[in-house]
């Protein structure tokens, strides 16, 4: 199990720094110069060379590469180009939006999935299923934007039962944060639920004509029995492996559901950024992305050792 | 004479397809008495699987027992499925021909072994465990070596196996079937697993249906036999007289067929490697079986009136107490063996 978590533990980093090259060189080709943006289109040639020994974008590409991965390893991310002030100042109260966002979305994501891919894997074939995943079928269809406004018009504008838009922060205690991300969560977790549903359904019902279910089934154990003790704790490898896969779609979804209700998320900030030529945030902000993602997948496998005794204890 | 165990009287195991129905097994009387053994021999397809699961109610969908199946007075074929649960693995278990498939790869041995005690007999985790303890030392893998909690990716073939035995004892049922126990295994694995069988039905005295077309396993291990074909049972009797006699032509061919068979018979002279003696043509499948007797096509002493009806299953042989019965027109009279 140690070697297990190890040998992860090394991709994890590689990956991530792979990771960080990739969005560093990719910010380098992008046209506009961040010194020419900030002075305007009219700044003489000297306050532009000034600026950009001020931020350092005169020396070599290596040497501020490594300049800024050596202040992000320790948390310095460096300044923001628009509001001159540290990123990190910027990350901190829209992390505390966007990361609950993402984990509840994941949440509802998985807990609907799993609902209706065992309801309909048990009930394959009969009405319960086709209904099911029938309506499965269209929240696959059904893009998480859309969605989100037909939530608005109903929840929000027509029931009142949640705001339409904006974040009540964490000031006024939990259900004061909470209330503002119920709706962009579903709008954001019920498409994915609707694809993961899918794939728990097969899976179930791939599981459910394994020889030992019939054995489960010889012991006594109830049809429920067998399928909930017997048939889901295998069925939930492959589904965890979606899971894993799901979450960087998870991450671009909050940014175009934090725009749609007006969330002051990183999604946003990273909307932002992109739009006013950012760089420096941009690429931070993409590499914590990617690292987010990556560090998921490594927790995915954690949960693959636990899940199945096959990768986590070898054999005699 | 006490009630039978087990008993099915003109049991049939229809399958639904489409519109149309056919039976996969037709018209079983068979008889099975606690502590008693009894063998169900044929080839793939004759039907003795799905015997045994119709005895344990765990046939596939679109299949349905028809007829009688009592188990200890009561007849299962119109048991209600929450009552079911209460009889497998309780009265009666079942052992699974793949023990490579048959145990869940992702839930420790200790906890599958203990699983059907919690279930059925309501025991404590603690108390469970303790008693899949002894179950493993009792199939013969002893602590340390064999824990708890090994799983079964960590075992052998044979070692999977001894763990199915264990599960299916636990609960010390009075039925124990075998469905082709050591077809998956090692040829000195199973004689293992089948000493192993012998001598926990000797101690615990557990009726067995033992399910195989190894004709040598059901020799040694059974005190009586029907032999099935097509769905059918087509000799039954003391496990010695029906080896004796093999009064059934498809009985005699499946002995000619199989190397224990083909062992016993003299060597022809000129002839360094005795050669099996197969069947000729192929078992009819179930939706094109003849009105008359199924084995006709394939049958080397096939007579007119073959062709005309379905054999009973009449008594051949009075002497004894336990009837020995053929569904042939003509069985056959010389003795195989003395």
């Amino acid at each position: 199990m140690i070697s297990f978590i190890g040998g992860r533990l090394v991709s994890l980093v590689l990956t991530t720094l792979t990771a960080s090259v990739i969005v560093f060189l990719l910010m380098q080709v992008l046209p506009g110069d961040p010194a020419v943006l900030m002075l305007g289109m009219n700044a003489d040639a000297d306050a532009i060379a000034a600026l950009h020994r001020q931020l350092g974008l005169d020396q070599p590409i290596w040497i501020r590469y490594l300049h800024w991965i050596g202040g992000f390893v320790v948390g310095d991310f460096g300044m923001s180009l628009t509001y001159s002030v540290p990123i990190r100042e910027l990350l901190g109260p829209r992390i505390l939006v966007t990361l609950p966002l993402a984990l509840l979305s994941m949440a509802i994501s998985v807990i609907v999935a799993i609902a209706i891919g065992v309801y309909a894997a048990a009930n394959r074939g009969k009405a319960g299923d086709t209904v099911v995943m029938g309506i499965a079928q269209v929240g696959v269809a059904i893009p998480n934007f859309w969605l989100a406004l037909l939530f608005i018009l109903l929840f929000a504008l027509k029931l009142a039962w949640f705001p339409a838009s904006g974040f009540a922060g964490w000031e006024g205690g939990i259900w004061n944060g909470l209330h503002s991300l119920i709706l962009p969560a579903f709008a954001l977790g019920l498409p994915l639920a609707a694809i993961l549903g899918r794939v728990t359904r097969s899976a179930v019902i791939e599981t459910l004509g394994e020889d030992f279910i019939r054995t489960a089934r010889a012991k006594g154990l109830s049809r429920s029995g067998a399928l909930w003790k017997h048939a889901v704790p295998n069925a939930l490898i492959p589904v965890v492996t979606i899971i894993g896969l799901q979450f960087s779609f998870l991450l671009a979804g909050t940014i175009i559901i934090e725009n749609v209700f007006n969330l002051p998320g990183i999604g946003r900030l990273v909307f932002q950024a992109i739009a006013q030529r950012d760089l420096v945030t941009v690429q931070t902000l993409v590499t914590l992305l990617a690292a987010s993602v990556i560090t998921i997948n490594f927790l995915i496998d954690l949960v693959y050792g636990y899940l199945d005794p096959r990768l986590s204890r070898g054999g005699h | 004479m006490t009630k039978p165990l087990l008993q099915m009287a003109g049991m049939s195991v229809e399958l639904s397809a489409g519109k149309s129905q056919v039976d996969i097994v037709c018209d079983i009387d068979l008889e099975l008495n606690r502590g008693e053994r009894l063998g169900i021999v044929g080839e793939s397809g004759s039907g003795k699987s799905m015997t045994a699961l119709a005895v344990m109610g765990l046939l596939p969908q679109r299949m349905r027992v028809r007829g009688e199946l009592l188990f200890d007075g009561r007849n299962l074929a119109n048991l209600g499925e929450a009552d079911y649960c209460g009889y497998r693995g309780r009265r009666m278990a079942m052992i699974f021909q793949e023990p490579m498939t048959a145990l869940n790869p992702v839930k420790s041995i200790g906890a599958q072994i203990a699983e059907g005690r919690r279930l059925h007999l309501g025991e404590t985790k603690a108390d469970a465990e303790k008693k899949a303890r002894a179950l493993l030392d009792r199939v013969g893998l002893p602590a340390p070596r064999f824990d708890l909690d090994l799983y079964p990716h960590q075992l052998s073939g044979g070692q999977r196996q001894r763990v199915m035995i264990a599960m299916a004892i636990a609960c010390e049922p009075d039925l124990l079937i075998a469905d082709e126990p050591t077809t998956a295994l090692d040829v000195t694995v199973q004689a293992q697993i089948l000493d192993l069988l012998d001598e926990l039905i000797e101690d615990t005295g557990t009726a067995l249906m033992l399910i195989t077309h190894d004709l040598g396993v059901v020799s040694e291990m059974t005190d009586r036999i029907a032999v099935m074909y097509a769905g059918r049972i087509i000799e039954t009797g003391r496990t010695d007289d029906v080896f004796a006699r093999m009064a059934h032509p498809y009985a005699r061919g499946l002995f000619a067929a199989s190397p224990h068979g083909a062992a016993l018979a003299p060597r022809q002279a000129g002839e360094g490697r005795p050669r099996l003696n197969a069947i000729p043509g192929i078992v009819p499948d179930p939706f094109g079986r003849p009105p008359h007797c199924s084995f006709a096509e394939r049958c080397a002493f096939v007579q007119t009136d073959c062709r005309h009806a379905i054999p009973p299953l009449d008594l051949i042989n009075t002497d004894g107490n336990v009837p020995h019965r053929a569904a042939c027109f003509h069985p056959r009279e010389r003795m195989v063996a003395p």
